[in-house]
């Protein structure tokens, strides 16, 4: 039994030094002030050792300057123990209460030296302690002395263990209750709860809050995070996910684009490497293909001029034959005029006329020859006559000539007058004129050009380069988009097969596991199958033989049971086995010595090791199969990881795949619609320029006409006034011509009328002669007829004379012109054919030329276009690397490599390049916004931990990249399981630790119970009807919403956790209360003060005291109950029935010790319920310590004490009485 | 015609000129926004009884009236004024837009590097109702955007601001702005 059993003071407390024997029931007296309620106090510090809760007044002197005023106070207790008693020393030490544990029973000496005097140190005592004495360090810290006082062990070293009253962790409430005893507390139903849990258990229960609230923290956000992945909009999309999709779409635009640009600018280098090379030698084929046409215009020119002068030429042939062909036409009309053929005629007979005037002329020789005389001096007559018609005739002949002359003369002097006239016309006109042919010549070649254009037209393709282009483009396009759609179809067929595979060893490992999980399953059937049996066996123990063997037959089983059989008889029922009174041990008669039979009958506590060991087994193989199931997650798990990246990368590639094909598409139609743009234009262009070269062509023909016309104008206008200056001169030379033959008539008159009358002499004197003649016979008539005949032929011979020229030179132009008339004609037209031949021949050959240059100009226009592109090029590139976009790509610019070979133009290139740049900014732009967009969903704590707060390009695509794996890898169902299975967990948690804490509320019912019932058997007080107590459920509302968490979970053990919280929609409504719960316990927890839940929490206490007619009802907290003494009385109670509870529960171990209670000013009540409550405190070994001015029943104590004060102020104490019986 | 039962509730927040956006980070919002957008028909026509339309934007709500002319010129400097706003976040950062989050603070520091936010800070004091500083004009403009819902404060702490879907309404709001093509070249007064 342990105890407190003395108090001694010294120096303390006005005392000097007083021990005080406590054992039993004290009762302090004595009057007002003389240290009564400090003595409880002091007992008090004992307890609870708290200077502030001993009940001193505010204002008074505090606890250590009042007991221990000087550095010799101590106030000693002395407390015994199985072992012997021990000694708690308490003493000032730097101003502060410490505390030294001592083993050994108190004695003055320890402390006061002969003289009376207290030890001022430590150093004396232990001096007076000698060697055998053992001794605590100083003891400074309240907590360590209530911990070694009351036995926790915890924190406290193996030294102190000794020093303890009692053995409880838990023992806090001990102090308390002593100390609201004295204090007259009110009383507060959550303390005597507290004091009621701690003494079933010294472990507190508790349900850890900051746990759930970490776990749970953002468990909303989080929830509805992950909700957004699935929760649809009224049209039915998942705005979250197709927001993401914008995401991975334009990042994987921006990605192609990246490519895009890549090759572009690689491209380029390409291209800017070729042009660079190609240009010289395009200048030199420029060159080349310049002189070429230069000399083929040379030769064109050239063959120009030599048609011309062939043209010339034949052209004069033609002219000669033309001009002789109308002299003979002239000629023939002149001989026909003057009858030319007559005059042949006459001049054919001319040897036939001299023929007859040859024999006429003979005849009359012959006639006259008689006469001769006479004639021949008619002859002289006549002759003379003839003479001088002769001189005559030739004086008047040389005036004619004269005349003639002049005329002559003065012609020649006109026609050179004249010669010179014209000479001035044609000079003032020949600038005109040529100025005229200029033109014309100008106007030929101009045509000439035109149509050398024309024919180049006609050979130049437009927009080839464009259309070609084109074309190529279509064709790569094409070519792409097969290659996108096969690259898609063996992507798609890669995917397939990745997804076959693993299909495939899943369906493998999931039969493994399947396999191995229905053996297991057997075997665990096998093990309840026998359990079931041996669970049989023992409940069905007590009604069978074994039973019955049991209670009536000890020993059986060396006796019986070695032989019974176990299955059939042992556990049977119904065989109502009855003990038959004989002490033979024989067997039906039969005795066996069954020491040679090894055999031992099962017990009932073998059989329960066999159910353990059994059920050991199960639990075994059902680790295996969870560890199964685990391994068979991580194998999946691993499958997934060997698989998933590859079908990712695929799937990427197919997104690139499709990418380019749509792109492709896009820019196929483009490019269809480009070609057939271009054609139409190519086709309309051509169209256009040639109509207009042809008008033009037409044009200048009109003007060719016009020029041509303007040149015969001039001519003839020339040519006018040369007539008219030559129809003048004709008129001058017509006036000479007449006025000389005017001159020329006169004088042929003259000699007309001279040779008339020179006839009429010469007939006058041939008359004569005639006359003579006949007149001397001669045959006149005849010679007259002769004559006359002659004189004819005479005429007609001259005729002859004069014509015969002529005729001669009818005879020469006939040989001459008219006989080769048809030659000239037919040469004439040969001639001309000659020309028309060289003419088509030579515009043949010209068409040819004009054919070569007009391609060969379309094949230097095409040149110096290329040229000129190549010019473009490089300046569009110049500015180009001016460029933002330059700058992006200038790293890339650095290698040449030949399979970036194009045949794009470098400003395409550039311009190319420039629209992916600035699309590439656009579509950055668009990732910012989308991904703002996606961001916008979730705060930043998300679950996920998309970072929401992104500034860098890097930083933007990073997340792109991730996004698009977390949807490509179904993250979101991660971590809808991960989420899921948390808080799945934390709901089992929850139930798991509710429970447990429940779990108390039986046992704490029975604390209340017997508590009730002992007040009912033990009330010795007459006012006090009845003092109940009662449990209500807890109105704490975090442990309403658990209470409701764990319901929840019992309820749907099955379900959580393996069900998904989020999408089965059987679950919906459960999951939806789990989540709710949830929810409302994260408010809760947030609402809540208190880190913890303790098992006070759990539930509510009550009490209700019914004192006379008053009744306090169902109440928590009681401040008083009826008037002062009631209300001590009541509360005593009730601390001291809660002081014996925990007293019986707190020190499990060790349960012999004694405490006390204070009660101050005890004169309130009546003595016969001071008796009652020294028996209610006593028979719970409680000892109680009263004072009261006065003493009333001083059996009822062991001691009583006078307390008295000196002169001095120093308090003596008195022991009055002291009963020899311990309580 | 069946109307929802957050009605009131819904009416409480349009009426006052604000917004309900489908991100903001206030979850009632949130529902209101999901509850208008599955009902929006009854509300509609509930809500134009009382002369209130209810307008759809691109994930966010708002009520819209029809004006008395007295009124236009009120609004039209309201419009000036949200319209100098806008340029000058969409200075401080292009891609300023629904669900786009930042700070004061980064917005002073990219002030400190672009001289021509600054400019159109500098512009902005007249909507600040005569701050001075730099941040305080910051501080009202933000203040006047939170007061009509189209940015909220995401964290106290930090002083994080998220752009609301409402933002995309200041951004129509300039986009249809016509200027005739006359006008275009003349120098503003």
């Amino acid at each position: 039994m342990r105890y407190l059993n003395k108090i001694i003071f010294i120096n303390s407390a006005s005392i000097k030094y007083s021990e005080i024997g406590i054992d039993g029931n004290v009762h302090f007296i004595g009057t007002q002030g003389v240290g009564k309620s400090t003595i409880l106090r002091a007992l008090l510090f004992f307890y609870n050792a708290n200077q502030l809760r001993v009940g001193i007044p505010v204002g008074k002197k505090s606890f250590v300057d009042f007991y221990l005023p000087f550095q010799n106070s101590y106030v000693i207790y002395e407390v015994i123990r199985e072992s012997g008693p021990f000694c708690v020393l308490v003493f000032k030490s730097q101003g502060r209460v410490c505390f030294r544990f001592f083993d050994t029973t108190y004695d003055k000496k320890y402390f006061i030296d002969s003289e009376g005097k207290a030890f001022e140190s430590w150093d004396k005592t232990k001096l007076a302690f000698g060697r055998d004495i053992n001794y605590t360090r100083r003891i400074d810290s309240y907590e360590d002395y209530r911990n070694i006082l009351y036995g926790n062990s915890k924190g406290i070293t193996s030294e102190f263990r000794k020093y303890a009253i009692l053995e409880s962790k838990q023992y806090q409430n001990i102090p308390r209750t002593i100390q609201n005893v004295f204090l007259n507390s009110k009383l507060d139903a959550e303390f005597i709860k507290d004091t009621i849990i701690k003494s079933l258990n010294e472990e507190d229960i508790k349900i850890d809050l900051t746990n759930y609230s970490h776990h749970l923290k953002g468990f909303e956000t989080q929830l509805s995070d992950i909700k957004k992945w699935t929760e649809k909009n009224k049209s039915g999309e998942v705005i979250v996910r197709k927001q993401a999709d914008i995401v991975a779409t334009t990042y994987s635009a921006i990605k192609h684009l990246e490519r895009e640009k890549k090759q572009l600018a690689m491209q380029l280098v390409w291209a800017l490497n070729n042009i660079e090379k190609q240009q010289p030698k395009i200048v030199e084929k420029l060159e080349r293909e310049e002189s070429k046409r230069n000399k083929l215009n040379e030769k064109a020119s050239e063959i120009e001029k030599t048609f011309d002068k062939k043209k010339e030429k034949i052209q004069s042939q033609i002219s000669v034959f033309k001009s002789k062909i109308s002299e003979a036409n002239a000629k023939a009309k002149e001989y026909e005029q003057i009858n030319i053929e007559s005059i042949i005629q006459r001049v054919a007979k001319k040897s036939d006329l001299e023929g007859e005037r040859q024999n006429l002329l003979e005849e009359r020789e012959l006639l006259s020859a008689k006469f001769t005389e006479i004639n021949q001096r008619y002859e002289a007559q006549l002759k003379q006559i003839e003479n001088q018609l002769q001189q005559f005739e030739n004086s008047k002949q040389t005036e004619k000539l004269i005349a003639r002359e002049n005329l002559q003369l003065f012609k020649e002097n006109l026609t050179k007058q004249y010669e010179k006239l014209f000479e001035e016309i044609k000079k003032q006109h020949r600038e005109e004129l040529q100025l005229a042919k200029n033109l014309l010549e100008e106007k030929k070649t101009a045509i000439s050009n035109l149509h050398i254009k024309k024919a180049e037209i006609r050979h130049k393709r437009f927009y080839e380069t464009e259309i070609e282009e084109v074309k190529n483009e279509i064709v790569n396009r094409n070519e792409s988009i097969r290659k996108s759609d096969n690259d898609i179809k063996q992507f798609g067929e890669q995917v397939k097969t990745i997804q076959k595979h693993w299909d495939l060893e899943k369906v493998r490992i999931e039969e493994i596991f399947e396999n191995k999980k229905g053996k297991c399953s057997e075997q665990i059937n096998k093990l309840n199958n026998e359990i079931t049996s041996i669970n049989e066996k023992i409940e069905n123990s007590k009604d069978s033989l074994y039973g019955w063997l049991n209670e009536q037959y000890p020993g059986w089983e060396k006796t019986i049971g070695k032989v019974i059989d176990e299955e059939n008889i042992l556990f049977k029922q119904g065989l109502s086995p009855e003990r038959i009174s004989r002490s033979d041990l024989s067997f039906y008669g039969i005795c066996l010595d069954l020491n040679e039979i090894s055999k031992t009958v099962k017990t009932v506590s073998d059989y329960e090791n066999d159910k353990t060991e059994l059920n050991g087994q199960i639990e075994t193989i059902q680790k295996n199969i969870s560890e199964l199931l685990e391994h068979l997650n991580n194998d999946l798990e691993k499958l997934k990881r060997k698989h998933q990246p590859k079908i990712n990368e695929i799937k990427d590639d197919i997104r690139n795949s499709e990418y380019t094909r749509d792109q492709s598409k896009s820019k196929l139609e483009e490019a269809k619609v480009k070609l057939n743009d271009f054609t139409n234009k190519a086709e309309s262009e051509k169209k256009l320029v040639l109509e207009d070269i042809e008008t033009e062509i037409q044009k200048a023909s009109e003007g060719i006409f016009n020029a041509e016309s303007e040149v015969i104008e001039i001519e003839k206008s020339i040519n006018k006034q040369v007539e008219l200056k030559r129809k003048e001169k004709e008129r001058k030379a017509e006036a000479e011509q007449q006025k000389t033959s005017d001159i020329a008539a006169k004088i042929d008159f003259e000699i007309q009328n001279k040779k008339q009358d020179s006839q009429k002499r010469t007939d006058a004197v041939k008359a004569q002669q005639q006359r003579e003649l006949s007149d001397k016979g001669a045959d006149v008539t005849r010679i007259t007829d002769i004559e006359k005949r002659v004189a004819d032929i005479n005429y007609e011979l001259h005729f002859i004379e004069n014509n015969r020229d002529k005729v001669a030179e009818y005879n020469k132009d006939k040989r001459e012109l008219f006989d080769k008339i048809d030659e000239f004609k037919s040469k004439k037209d040969l001639f001309e054919q000659q020309l028309e031949t060289e003419l088509t021949k030579h515009n043949l050959q010209k068409q040819k030329l004009f054919d070569e240059i007009g391609l060969l100009n379309t094949e230097i226009e095409a040149i110096k276009k290329e040229l000129d592109n190549i010019g473009i090029d490089l300046k569009e590139f110049e500015s180009f690397k001016l460029t933002d976009c330059y700058k992006s790509i200038e790293e890339l610019t650095k290698e040449l490599q030949e399979e970036n070979k194009t045949d794009k133009r470098c400003k395409s290139l550039i311009e190319e390049l420039n629209q992916s740049y600035y699309k590439g900014i656009d579509r950055y732009r668009e990732l910012q916004e989308a991904i703002n967009k996606f961001n916008g969903n979730f705060s930043s704590q998300n679950i996920f931990n998309f970072k929401t707060n992104l500034i860098e390009k890097a930083e933007y695509f990073k997340f792109a990249e991730d996004l698009k794996e977390f949807i490509d890898e179904d993250k979101v169902s991660d971590f809808e399981r991960r989420v899921n299975e948390r808080f799945a967990h934390i709901i089992k948690q929850i139930g798991k630790e509710t429970t447990d804490l429940l779990s108390k509320e039986g046992e704490i019912q029975k604390v209340i119970t017997d508590i009730n019932k002992d007040f009912i058997a033990r009330n010795f007080v007459g006012v006090i009807k009845s003092i109940e107590l009662r449990i209500v459920s807890s109105v704490n509302k975090v442990v309403q919403i658990l209470i409701e968490i764990k319901k929840f979970n019992d309820e749907n053990i099955n379900d959580l956790g393996t069900a998904n919280l989020f999408s089965s929609p059987d679950q919906e409504a459960k999951n939806k209360k789990a989540v709710e719960l949830l929810k409302q316990l994260v408010k809760e927890i947030s609402d809540f003060k208190e880190k913890e839940i303790t098992l006070s929490d759990s539930f509510e206490l009550q009490f209700r005291i019914v004192e006379n007619d008053n009744d306090t009802n169902w109440v928590e907290k009681l401040s008083n109950v009826g008037s002062d003494g009631t209300d001590v009385l009541v509360k005593a109670m009730i601390n001291i029935m809660l002081l014996n509870v925990f007293k019986e529960g707190a020190s499990k171990r060790f349960r012999d010790f004694r405490l006390h209670c204070m009660m101050d000013e005890i004169g309130k009540l009546h003595p016969n319920n001071v008796k009652g409550i020294l028996e209610f405190a006593n028979s719970r070994n409680i000892l109680l310590i009263n004072s009261s001015p006065t003493t009333y029943n001083a059996t009822d104590y062991r001691y009583t004490y006078l307390l008295a004060k000196n002169t001095e102020n120093v308090t003596t104490i008195k022991r009055l009485v002291k009963k020899g019986a311990e309580v | 015609m069946q109307i929802p039962k957050q009605t009131a509730e819904i009416f409480e927040i349009l009426s006052r000129g604000q917004f309900i956006c489908s991100n903001s980070s206030d979850d009632s919002v949130c529902k209101l926004y999901g509850i208008i957008d599955e009902s929006f028909g009854e509300l509609y026509d509930y809500f134009a009884s009382i002369n209130f339309i209810l307008e759809r934007g691109d994930e966010y709500f708002y009520f819209s009236r029809v004006e008395s002319k007295v009124d236009l010129e009120r609004k039209i400097e309201t419009a000036f004024k949200w319209i100098d706003i806008i340029d000058f976040l969409k200075t401080f950062d292009s891609s300023f837009g629904s669900g786009y989050r930042f700070t004061p603070s980064d917005i002073l520091v990219k002030l400190n590097m672009d001289a021509e936010l600054k400019t159109k800070l500098d512009g902005l004091r007249k909507h600040s109702g005569g701050k001075d500083k730099f941040n305080e004009i910051i501080d009202k403009i933000l203040e006047l955007l939170e007061k009509d819902k189209f940015i909220e404060l995401e964290n106290e702490i930090s002083h994080l601001y998220k752009v609301l879907a409402s933002f995309k309404y200041l951004e129509q709001l300039v986009l249809t702005i016509d200027i005739p093509e006359e006008v275009k070249n003349e120098i503003p007064e």
